[in-house]
């Protein structure tokens, strides 16, 4: 393909002549041979057809932000010798450079072989297209180009971050019949200590309190406080409005490593997990145990963004239809609007336990702003209203007002139990 | 930059030459137009302001000299071929610069220091041809060795260089159109 230059000279080559052959004059027509010279110079050489093998390897498809991804391209010219071709293996924004570089001008002779090795850093939870390789063999002046697109691309799905919520204390109140960590109020198997009946054959051995049966003439047994499992549903707020922040470091990116953190943190105490996302559709994972659910919940957290504009009503109507009613509802929100007060009303108004975990849009954008008096003053009205807003949510669920800028896990280690205020 | 200053330069010299004022002043202002044009467009990165402003001060200095003040060919011809290594550079240095910035192991810059050397030879040689064929070409048909004073050979000449003029701006095309031919004459051949 002809490149504007060379229409540029081809013109510049025309005009001269034309002007010098008007006026009479041999001066201006010369002119038009530097031009000339130059385009019968790149045409000596022009631009070879590449003919290239090309193989991508990552050296991780699967990763979590801000962990690093080798990407290997070996290119070989199985074709005739390329004086000049330019190779670009596009990146989305999301992914930036760590090391190396994805874009290299090089001359290859016939069974040449060139490795492009760069590394990759995900800034952003998602999945991403590495490629294809763009190629462009080039003649020496600039001259003459062509394209070819080599490559198809490969796909790294990055997962978000996770927060880490170890010594934490959250958990459902209510229990299932299934066996967990959560204690029950009821007799059963257990570690914690509930009592003392009189002993019953089939009765464990080391089960017999051998000091009470010593005082009170007779075999007795302890009983012990049944560990059962109970069911945790997560609700993240992911609409638009909650996207307060920059797109890398916003309430709702946030909101999705908190959100991955307590499903972490809840299935390893052997509870059951449920997510309910709100952005442009509502969906979500009904509640399950294990790892497998870890899976499904991270996989549905990679691919929230920001979007929707549903108000909070739906998610009370989702939960009810089909969600067990007995569960611990955790919802993730900033708490932009007062929507999302008579939305909790309602949960709790329908019996579940709500537990609210807010990352704070103010701290998230006061990253980003000057300490100005003006700002400072706009600073503190807003906070009133937050702790206005927080204070009213406080008379029907647990809040935790969460500054995003100390790890989750301190202030959810200050809250002594989730049971339902009031 | 050095050459960009260089070419102001030596148009400004030659329009201060100018004996009439206000002719002057108005090659002056599109010469200076021009490299406000130049300086917004590398400021700004915009390579359609950076262009104009490059065709401006050539305009600034052919148009004085061809209008007001005498033509010299081999000082024409070295201000043009200037002109052209100029926009040469800019294109190898747009092309390399952001290659060289990245964080590169030493075998890489190597290959990119080597492909930098072979298209700078270019550039070298074709404007070295690109000044002195055309100045010898001139010389050339000057000293008489050619009868070119004739209208019957001034014509054919003109044609003749028309003619090359446009086999040069249509060979692109014409060659994939033979590619194509060439393609689709080919037999299809059955996969082994």
């Amino acid at each position: 393909m002809r490149t504007r230059l060379a229409s540029a000279l081809v013109g510049g080559a025309l005009v001269a002549l034309l002007v010098g052959l008007a006026l009479r004059s041999w001066s201006v027509v010369l002119l038009s041979l530097p031009p000339l010279a130059f385009l019968a110079i790149g045409a000596l050489e022009p631009p070879g057809e590449p003919r290239l093998s090309v193989t991508r390897t990552l050296s991780r498809d699967r990763l979590s932000v801000g962990t690093e991804a080798e990407v290997r391209l070996v290119v070989e010219n199985t074709g005739a010798a390329l004086g000049l071709v330019e190779f670009l293996d596009a990146l989305p924004p999301e992914l930036v450079l760590a090391r190396g570089t994805n874009h290299m001008i090089a001359s290859l002779a016939a069974g040449d072989r060139l490795e492009i090795v760069y590394r990759v850093r995900p800034l952003l939870k998602g999945d991403y297209p590495v490629g294809p390789l763009r190629l462009r063999s080039l003649d020496a002046l600039g001259l003459q180009t062509e394209d070819l697109l080599a490559a198809p691309p490969s796909t790294i799905i990055v997962a978000p971050a996770m927060e880490a919520l170890q010594r934490a204390n959250l958990g459902p109140r209510r229990t299932r019949p299934w066996f967990g960590h959560v204690q029950s109020r009821q007799i059963g198997a257990g570690s914690e200590f509930w009592g003392v009946r009189e002993y019953v054959s089939g009765d464990d051995v080391r089960r017999i309190n051998w000091k009470a049966s010593a005082r009170l003439g007779g075999l007795y047994s302890n009983e012990y406080q049944g560990e059962r499992s109970g069911d945790v549903i997560i609700v993240l707020d992911a609409r638009r409005e909650s996207a307060i922040g920059t797109p890398t470091d916003n309430a709702v990116e946030i909101g999705v490593r908190a959100a991955l953190g307590v499903a972490e943190h809840v299935l390893a105490s052997k509870n059951r997990v449920g997510l309910i996302v709100q952005r442009d559709v509502l969906d979500w994972v009904p509640p399950a145990f294990g790892r497998k659910q870890l899976y499904r919940i991270l996989d549905h957290l990679t691919h929230v963004r920001a979007g929707g504009e549903w108000p909070f009503g739906f998610v009370t109507w989702v939960l009810t239809r089909y969600f067990p009613r007995d569960a611990l509802v955790v919802l993730i929100s900033p708490l932009t609007d007062r929507a999302s007060l008579e939305a909790v009303v309602s949960l709790a108004a329908n019996g579940y336990d709500v537990a609210i975990l807010s990352p704070s849009p103010l701290e998230i954008e006061r990253r980003y702003l000057r300490e100005t008096p003006e700002e400072e003053t706009a600073y503190r009205i807003l906070r009133m209203e937050r702790e206005n807003l927080i204070g009213a949510l406080r008379r029907v669920a647990q809040v935790v007002d969460w500054d995003p800028n100390v790890p989750l896990a301190l202030p959810l280690r200050r809250m002594r139990n989730w049971s339902r205020p009031g | 930059m050095v050459l960009v200053t260089l070419l102001s330069a030596w148009a400004f010299w030659d329009l201060l030459g100018i004996p009439e004022t206000v002719v002057a002043r108005a090659f002056i202002a599109l010469l200076l137009v021009g490299l406000g044009s130049l300086v917004l467009g590398l400021r700004f990165e915009v390579a359609g302001i950076r262009r104009t402003g490059i065709a401006l001060i050539t305009a600034s200095y052919l148009g004085a000299h061809l209008f007001v003040l005498s033509l010299d060919p081999a000082a024409a011809l070295a201000f043009v071929t200037l002109v052209l290594v100029t926009v040469e550079l800019r294109i190898l240095a747009e092309r390399f610069a952001p290659i060289f910035a990245a964080d590169l192991d030493a075998e890489d810059r190597d290959r990119l220091q080597e492909a930098l050397a072979h298209s700078l030879l270019r550039i070298v040689v074709a404007s070295a041809i690109a000044f002195l064929g055309s100045y010898l070409t001139a010389d050339l048909a000057l000293s008489g060795t050619l009868p070119l004073r004739s209208i019957a050979t001034a014509l054919l000449l003109s044609m003749g260089l028309i003619a090359v003029v446009l086999l040069l701006a249509f060979w692109p095309a014409v060659e994939r159109r033979i590619g194509r031919t060439r393609e689709a004459d080919r037999p299809i051949q059955t996969p082994k």
